[in-house]
């Protein structure tokens, strides 16, 4: 029972972050309505809820690069390819974007001259970071309505006699 | 320590992907973009016909954007954005949702195949 009731608490966990890191890419992927400022460092802020979701999920990624030459089904062996796709296009759109930086390092005292081919990578890679993430998100889609009736959308007279019966 | 051992993991593939973009910049290909009339405006090499030129086209762009309202600045740029997220997001949905169907098929007719061939 116990274990049920930590599992339950991993799904919650992993929604909050999820939900919450698709609100940041919302915003950090329109700098016309933020401004340059507030994308650059929110762009900064990003990398940390993205390292807790690789390591939240890091049991997954090691099983999965250990069976890549054993037979893997097909959703498990895309889902594994556009993860890494997914990865190296937010490092490079990280980094150029740092390259780029017309804010947040110039605060730091830090000068930049903005190169051509930085910021034509940055443009590329944060438009292909968004169809990523489309097709990253419909992936689990499953998952996300599931977890979002389950804990969202369930009433809460229903949900509280769940908990407590858990405990016990 | 397993977390600290992750994150060490994790940094250090970025910084491999980093190393190859670095690669990729001293590139010809690279180079190729530096020269476009796009890197003229930091070489500061202009003449002064293209100088007048990229004045005309900031003051143009600069009235626009000041025509342009702030609500419609905040619009445009999350049309952009559920444009290049939902599209693709609903094309793997389909994919995905008829791949299933396919091999749902597939099993199910394997299944009647074995008790005729049984018989």
């Amino acid at each position: 029972m116990n274990q049920k009731r930590k599992k339950l608490s991993d799904t919650k966990k992993n929604l909050l972050l999820d939900i919450g890191l698709f609100f940041l890419v919302l915003l950090v992927s329109a700098p016309q309505a933020t401004g340059l400022a507030i994308h650059e460092w929110l762009s900064i802020a990003f990398t940390v809820p993205i390292i807790v979701h690789l390591l939240w999920h890091w049991q997954w990624i090691v099983k999965v690069i250990k069976r890549l030459f054993s037979k893997l089904p097909g959703e498990t062996r895309f889902n594994l390819i556009l993860n890494l796709l997914l990865f190296v296009d937010v490092v490079l759109a990280s980094f150029s974007g740092i390259v780029i930086s017309e804010a947040a390092l110039p605060a730091m005292g830090i000068t930049v001259i903005i190169d051509p081919f930085w910021a034509m990578l940055h443009d590329l890679t944060g438009n292909l970071f968004l169809v990523l993430t489309g097709v990253h998100i419909a992936m689990h889609w499953k998952w996300v309505m599931n977890a979002l009736k389950r804990y969202v959308w369930q009433r809460p007279s229903t949900a509280k006699p769940a908990v407590v019966t858990g405990g016990q | 320590m397993n977390t600290i051992k992750q994150t060490i993991v994790i940094s250090l593939a970025a910084a491999l992907i980093v190393l190859a973009g670095l690669w990729l910049a001293e590139t010809d290909w690279a180079d190729s973009f530096r020269t476009t009339p796009a890197g003229f405006a930091t070489e500061g090499t202009t003449s002064s016909d293209e100088a007048f030129a990229n004045e005309a086209f900031v003051q143009e762009n600069g009235e626009n954007r000041g025509d342009m309202s702030a609500v419609t600045r905040y619009l445009s740029s999350f049309v952009k954005e559920a444009f290049l997220m939902v599209i693709p997001g609903l094309l793997t949905i389909g994919i995905l949702q008829l791949t299933k169907r396919s091999t749902r098929r597939r099993k199910k007719t394997k299944r009647q195949q074995l008790p005729e061939a049984a018989s």
